[in-house]
């Protein structure tokens, strides 16, 4: 809950100094925001472990967790990664660069769930 | 005096008629019952022979102790199962959970993540999937073997008490049926239940709505099918079976008023053939209740790894769809159809032949 109060704090002012910025220097609003949003981040961070530690132990009851659900925290991660991303540059008004940035994502998503695929495949060759 | 030696050849012969009856019966009796129940107990598989333990307890008639015994050599396995199917299907809720999160975060990625998460329930599932309608083929195969044993055996106590053309109708139409059953689950409805968690699969990625009614139209049409088959065969045991028993019935009893008439050994003729008939009743009773206890040996296993399969994962779509996973959820509930369809499929054989068997069984109190 700490976490959580100082980073709404932090994005509060963030927000405001940026408004404040955005007229007279819209880049400094920029990295301002930038800076903001990586030590929001650099927070979330000190709450993975708990998260990690909920997958070892699912780990060690599902035998199947390594290999279908891991691919699966990875897709969430780089679909929520692409998502800050993608919304930063259209913030710069660089939709063009968002929507590369969101191609990107979706590349490696798929990348990352190919040995689900693999499997799949695998399966129905099995059948078939 | 004419008169005299031929009363007195006439009770030395009834005398000896009834002894050797005595006598003979016990054996008969005991080579009825051994030589059904040895040929019963060696028509099952390994895996039926384990879960029936002693047949000696179907033999004597405890029907309630024999299925006590299938279900306390199962009940291990059986848990094991769950538990592994329990495992596959937190699989299945923890990926909706995670795409439940992704969705309500990002929503332009969250079609990606939709691909994501079809591959990776469809490799949670499929594998399940395929292993259980192996489970299914092997129940069928074995379900064919032990009836083409058990039948024979009940239409000849049958035919004992009786009931001839009763016996050939049970047997032919189990027998037929079965048969054209098995072809048509093993050539036609497999692959469409394969075609139908393919559609399924292609419904979860591309949301066509065209895909998911084909998809419904497969799985109506195998439910349909078996129900078909199923009342066909009910149908013809219905109208054949009850007619073929009354007219058997009505003819032994003519049989034995018949054999009452003729003078001094007229009685014992008709007691004979009367305990004859109790016999093969008796013994067709207990080889029946070895043969139910058989077919349950073969089945109940399976069927709890079926309805396993199907219940979990189903729960598994149902707290998915709570969490708002939306087309996973679907996708999974639409999957766990696929594990009930082949569920159908093994009880609609089962129910035949067990149909048939008790047809067979009644057939000796003319029913």
């Amino acid at each position: 809950m700490d976490v959580l109060f100082k980073i709404l704090i932090l994005a509060a002012l963030a927000a405001f100094g940026a408004l404040t910025l955005k007229k007279q220097a819209p880049e400094f609003a920029f990295l301002l925001t930038l800076g903001a949003g990586i030590c929001i981040l650099s927070m979330l961070a000190s709450q993975l472990p708990s998260i990690q530690m909920v997958y070892t132990f699912a780990a060690h009851y599902i035998p199947d967790t390594d290999e279908i659900v891991g691919p699966m925290f990875k897709a969430a991660g780089i679909c929520i990664l692409t998502k800050i991303t993608a919304e930063t540059c259209r913030d710069c008004e660089q939709k063009a660069l968002a929507a590369k940035v969101e191609l990107a994502g979706t590349i490696a998503c798929f990348a990352v769930a190919m040995p689900l695929f693999s499997q799949v495949f695998a399966q129905i060759e099995s059948m078939l | 005096m004419k008169t005299v030696f031929r009363l007195i050849l006439s009770v030395v012969m009834c005398g000896w008629l009834t002894v050797c009856c005595a006598y003979a019966l016990p054996d008969t009796a005991d080579t009825l019952y051994e030589a059904p129940l040895t040929e019963l107990e060696d028509a099952l598989p390994k895996d039926a022979q384990e879960a029936a333990g002693d047949f000696e307890l179907a033999a004597s008639g405890d029907f309630a102790a024999a299925l006590g015994e299938i279900w306390g050599n199962i009940f291990k396995p059986a848990k094991t199962y769950l538990v592994q199917t329990l495992r596959s299907a937190i699989v299945v809720l923890v990926v909706c959970a995670i795409y439940a999160g992704v969705h309500v975060f990002c929503e332009r990625n969250a079609r990606v993540f939709v691909f994501c998460g079809t591959a990776a329930i469809a490799a949670a599932c499929l594998g399940k999937l395929s292993s259980v309608m192996t489970i299914g083929q092997q129940v069928l195969q074995e379900l064919t073997v032990f009836s083409k044993t058990l039948l024979p055996t009940l239409c000849a106590a049958e035919i004992m008490t009786g009931s001839i053309s009763g016996a050939g109708v049970v047997y032919t139409a189990v027998l037929f049926v079965c048969d054209i059953l098995i072809t048509v689950i093993s050539q036609v409805m497999t692959p469409l239940v394969y075609a139908y968690c393919a559609l399924v699969t292609a419904y979860c990625v591309c949301g066509n709505e065209g895909i998911l009614k084909l998809s419904r139209l497969l799985k109506s049409g195998i439910t349909w099918s078996l129900k078909l088959l199923l009342g066909m065969f009910t149908g013809y045991l219905a109208i054949s079976g009850v007619l073929a028993g009354a007219t058997n019935a009505v003819a032994v009893k003519t049989l034995k008023l018949a054999s009452g008439a003729v003078p001094l050994i007229g009685g014992v003729i008709s007691d004979a053939a009367e305990t004859v008939v109790a016999g093969a009743a008796a013994v067709k009773g207990v080889v029946g209740i070895a043969g139910i206890v058989g077919i349950f040996a073969i089945v109940l296993l399976p069927f709890i790894k079926l309805g396993v399969c199907y219940v979990l994962y189903k729960i598994a779509a149902v707290l998915s769809a709570m969490t708002g996973a939306g087309e996973l959820a679907t996708y999974a509930e639409n999957l766990s159809d696929g594990f009930v369809l082949i569920l159908a499929m093994c009880a609609a054989c089962t129910l035949m032949i067990l149909v048939g068997v008790f047809a067979a069984i009644l057939g000796a109190v003319g029913i």
